[in-house]
């Protein structure tokens, strides 16, 4: 450990460590652009120049590429330090388009706030921009290099967390621009970070201009359920509606980063095939009903071949897409109400197995947020999961009758084989969000919600359990899987009445143990690195970081 | 007073860049000797007695930063990056050393590289010296033939290769760092100086950057001794130096004097001729375009860095630059003086931090409207003020992330602190005050595509 002062305050630093973050830990802030945790430090915009003392060696340097030594005096709040932001800033705001009132960043850019903390409130140049003009780099990443300050973080970004290496820094002086190789496009599955990383508004989304002003967006913290690595995202809402996901900063999880298929593969939240209400077939037509008839009619099917040919023609199919919590109150349906054992899980899987990037980010070959926690579960309720293939096979001889399939696959696809298996069965009760080929096979349609209309908890491939929140209200008649699962134990005169997930997580810390024992939501919530504040939006990763942090005060206009 | 000419002193001699001619003067007879008698400390010991600074501008002394560079071995390699990047308006020094006597710099980085142990060497040379490095990889050529290079060269189990490394067309890569990223295959960047700690390296391994006009007297000082050297020139910088005198003088051109033995205006007026016929002095760029212009009265300081004081501005080591002193007469407009020289820097940015990249172009728009007679008086504040915020004249620190900054900061407030009085006289005339322009011709637009 060093000692160091900083700002006449002696404090304790790890010796070598970044004088910038350490500054940070100790609650002082250093305003910079090129600087990011995750990436090399060229140290080029500038901005972090602060009065840095060792040895009796005394300078104005800056604290991004500085390591801490013991003895070191550290002080931000000289005279000369803050003209060395001003005048730095004044540099940056020469070639910088100052299109504020129609940037897609205002109320989010790292520029905006400098500015108004740091900068002069006015500009001395009088001269001619540069000017660049615009450009779609990717499928999703739109370059307005006008407002470009070179900070670099996005080349490196390529070059160093994706290993992909599309972009490049071209020209020199006034004329470098951030651009893509010649003949290449920003089409990696991790392109959209660059937006986040970017400080302005070079980088943004496509389709960023047809949604509402930043300022009135609402964040919610959730986890991403693209796939097993459990992401951790804030779900940003305006308008009642979901409006951009952005990556939290989890450095056991996804440190600062999302991939594009989580980004941007939300949009069947507001898809036309949504499950608004549930659906019984009537004269070989699925028709919509009321949630009591739904569920005694699923009820009465199930509990019919129950009593017929036994529990073991009940087949029940746990949903990786659905949370711990549900699945575990369809575990105990199976358990105590049909007394099956015919128990399984289908599971989507990459065949491309998983996508590693350069820094270790990696996207997971099994396209589902929680198998891991189904199978924790199972195994924790002394439930055996049989492969898919033997439940189908048992369908086709007709050994099973009946089954209780929980989807939520927003890509959910039959094969030839499920189809065929199927269609042998008398009675299907499917619990999804979405029609799809599977509820359009089914009996009774119990319409459920997504991953942002519910609260709930997800396992990820490492058993690591995470909240995921609800950010926007159900449409219609659709119901939490977690309330539909208990108003069908409560038509088969079961007293199940649990308020909320948070009790029934509460109840399988102690029955199903593993993963879970010990935890609650207050546990987790502890556990959460990135701690809410204000529910106020602002970039991701890293910027989010820093606000929430409470070194960018920003108003949340929403509150 | 005559010249004193040790780099210089075999240039005039015909078929010199052959090898046979070479060796008939003398030559490789100081590279045979040590890879005979010394060991690389003993080369190091006689270079410090020497007392050799370095020629590329910064005049540090050349032993301690040998001395410093870590043993090497087989898997830890030591590299020796020879800069030959000359590309500072008014000089061509190294040119003239590579084109007239490619064989006294094979030998000197025989010398060096064999005195830290590097068993690889580079010599970045500037893209537009394309005859020199031709020459330059001929006597590379020949000297494997001659067994000076190459695997165990003269049975002394030291090895040695050399790679010309043509430029890509920076005068950045001129700056030490950045000609190590260059060498790198990236772009030429100054790497940014962390406070603590700090390392130069080449693939991330230790690798020592000198001049190639420093290394082009390791030939003589080997042959003839650290004694006879250090008798030469001044206590702090012995030896001598090459001045490249450009401008309007009667006789431009290279001029190797020992150091200190002349003032600047020994320099302009005896050597060089003086200013041409009929034309008085005006103005002295001393060091190439990165120093401080100097008026006609100021030019009575003695060529030597330590020695080296404007009057009123304090000791300037860093004004005396490499050597390349540019005359202009009174027929120079200094506005225009002052805009080509802004333009240089302008296109010369790299771009890679905020000040320079914003700040250099920023100085030449300034300068351009002031020069085309749209400028208003408060412009001359402005462009005092624009270039102090990069760099404050001869003040140590700077916004920005290398020296370039501060060459272009300076070099623009010391035109405004000698000729700020023409400057308002553009501002008020609405364009050039003189009855017929004279000066250098400056484009209207110099906007180069790269």
């Amino acid at each position: 450990m060093a000692r160091i002062v900083l700002n006449g305050k002696e404090v304790e630093a790890e010796v070598g460590s970044n004088l910038l973050l350490a500054a940070m830990v100790h609650g002082v802030y250093i305003p910079h652009f090129c600087f990011h945790p995750a990436l090399t430090t060229p140290a080029h915009c500038r901005l972090c120049l602060t009065q840095v003392e060792v040895e009796g060696e005394k300078a104005l340097t800056t604290a991004c590429n500085a390591a801490v030594v013991d003895g070191m005096v550290v002080d931000t709040e000289t005279e000369a330090v803050a003209k060395a932001r001003e005048d730095v800033l004044e540099f940056t705001l020469v070639n910088h388009a100052l299109d504020c009132p129609v940037c897609v960043r205002a109320g989010e850019c790292e520029l905006q706030d400098y500015t108004h903390s740091y900068g002069r409130d006015h500009s001395r140049f009088d001269e001619e921009k540069v000017v660049r003009g615009k450009k779609e780099l990717g499928t999703h990443v739109q370059l307005y290099a006008d407002r470009c300050i070179h900070c670099s973080r996005c080349v490196r970004f390529c070059d160093e967390v994706a290993g992909t290496g599309e972009l490049d820094v071209f020209q020199r002086g006034a004329h470098t621009a951030v651009d893509v190789h010649p003949d290449r496009r920003l089409d990696n599955r991790m392109s959209g970070n660059v937006i986040d990383i970017c400080p302005v508004g070079a980088l943004a989304d496509k389709d960023v201009g047809a949604r509402p002003p930043v300022w009135t967006l609402t964040g919610v913290d959730s986890i991403c359920p693209g796939c097993s690595a459990g992401c951790n995202v804030r779900i940003d809402v305006g308008a009642g509606q979901v409006q951009r996901l952005k990556p939290r900063v989890n450095l056991e999880v996804n440190q600062y980063w999302m991939c594009d298929d989580g980004r941007y593969g939300w949009s069947y939240v507001d898809d036309a095939q949504r499950l608004p209400f549930p659906l019984v077939e009537q004269g070989g037509r699925q028709v919509p009903v009321s949630w009591d008839e739904a569920l005694a009619v699923a009820h009465n099917g199930l509990d019919r071949i129950r009593r017929i040919n036994g529990g073991g023609a009940i087949a029940v199919f746990f949903s990786a897409h659905l949370t711990n919590e549900e699945n575990y109150l369809l575990a105990r349906l199976a358990k105590e109400m049909w007394g099956t054992d015919q128990v399984g899980m289908r599971l989507t899987k990459d065949v491309q197995g998983d996508v590693r990037f350069a820094s270790g980010f990696t996207i997971r070959a099994e396209k589902a947020p929680n198998g891991h926690g189904v199978r924790a579960l199972a195994a924790g309720l002394h439930m055996t999961l049989l492969e898919e293939e033997e439940i189908w096979q048992a369908m086709e001889v007709g050994q099973i009758r009946g089954a209780f399939i929980l989807g939520g696959n927003p890509q959910e696809q039959l094969s030839e084989r499920e189809k065929q298996a199927l269609g042998k069965l008398d009675f299907l009760v499917v619990q999804d969000m979405m029609h799809s080929e599977l509820t359009r096979r089914a009996q009774v349609v119990l319409s459920g919600a997504t991953f942002v209309e519910k609260d709930g908890t997800f396992a990820n491939e490492a058993g690591r359990v995470q909240l995921v929140r609800q950010a926007v209200a159900l449409r219609e008649r659709a119901l939490p899987d977690w309330q539909i699962l208990q108003r069908l134990a409560a038509v088969a005169g079961r007293d199940w009445h649990w308020e909320h997930p948070a009790l029934l997580l509460e109840e399988m810390a102690g029955e199903v143990g593993g993963i879970f024992a010990g935890l609650s939501y207050a546990v987790l919530q502890e556990r959460e690195p990135d701690q809410p504040r204000g529910g106020f939006p602002y970039g991701g990763g890293w910027a989010m970081r820093v606000q929430r942090s409470g070194f960018l005060n920003i108003e949340d206009h929403t509150k | 007073m005559p010249e004193h000419r040790l780099l210089l002193r075999d240039i005039d001699i015909p078929d010199i860049e052959q090898m046979d001619m070479y060796v008939t003067h003398g030559g490789y007879d100081a590279a045979e000797r040590m890879l005979a008698e010394m060991a690389s400390q003993d080369v190091i010991d006689e270079v410090e007695r020497s007392g050799l600074t370095g020629r590329g501008g910064a005049w540090e002394a050349v032993a301690p930063k040998w001395r410093a560079m870590p043993a090497p071995t087989a898997t830890e390699p030591n590299y020796l990056c020879v800069n030959a990047n000359e590309s500072e308006p008014g000089t061509f020094r190294d040119r003239k050393l590579i084109e007239r006597n490619p064989h006294q710099i094979v030998e000197g980085v025989l010398i060096a590289a064999y005195a830290i142990g590097a068993r690889t060497a580079y010599i970045y040379v500037r893209d537009g010296m394309a005859r020199g490095m031709k020459l330059l990889e001929d006597a590379i050529a020949a000297a494997y033939e001659r067994g000076l290079l190459g695997v165990d060269i003269r049975a002394s189990g030291y090895d040695l290769d050399i790679y010309v490394h043509p430029g890509g067309g920076a005068h950045i890569a001129g700056e030490e760092t950045a000609l190590l990223e260059a060498l790198e295959g990236k772009r030429a960047q100054p790497r940014a100086r962390t406070f603590w700690p700090h390392r130069t390296t080449l693939f991330g391994q230790p690798a020592l950057v000198q001049n190639v006009g420093t290394l082009a007297y390791l030939p003589h000082i080997i042959a003839r001794g650290a004694e006879w050297f250090s008798s030469l020139g001044t206590q702090r910088h012995p030896g001598t130096c090459v001045f490249c005198v450009s401008g309007h003088v009667r006789r431009p051109g290279l001029y190797e004097i020992e150091m200190g033995a002349a003032t600047l205006r020994e320099l302009i007026e005896e050597y060089a001729g003086g200013v041409r016929q009929g034309h008085q002095l005006k103005a002295v760029l001393p060091g190439g375009a990165a120093s401080v212009v100097l008026t006609a009265d100021q030019i009575d300081v003695r060529l030597c860095p330590e020695e080296w004081a404007v009057p009123g501005g304090g000791p300037l080591q860093g004004n005396f630059g490499t050597g390349g002193v540019i005359v202009m007469d009174e027929t120079t407009s200094m506005v225009d003086a002052a805009l080509n020289l802004m333009q240089f820097y302008a296109r010369e940015s790299c771009g890679q931090c905020t000040p320079c990249r914003e700040g250099a172009p920023w100085l030449r728009d300034v300068v351009r409207r002031v020069e085309r007679g749209q400028a208003r008086m408060e412009d001359i504040g402005l462009l005092e003020s624009v270039a102090a915020q990069v760099s404050p004249l001869l003040g140590e620190e700077t916004l920005a992330l290398c020296r370039f900054a501060p060459s272009f900061a300076w070099a623009m407030q010391g035109f405004l602190r000698a000729f700020g009085e023409e400057f308002a006289q553009y501002i008020e005339a609405g364009g050039c005050p003189f009855p017929q322009d004279k000066g250098i011709k400056v484009p209207d637009s110099v906007s180069v595509r790269f």
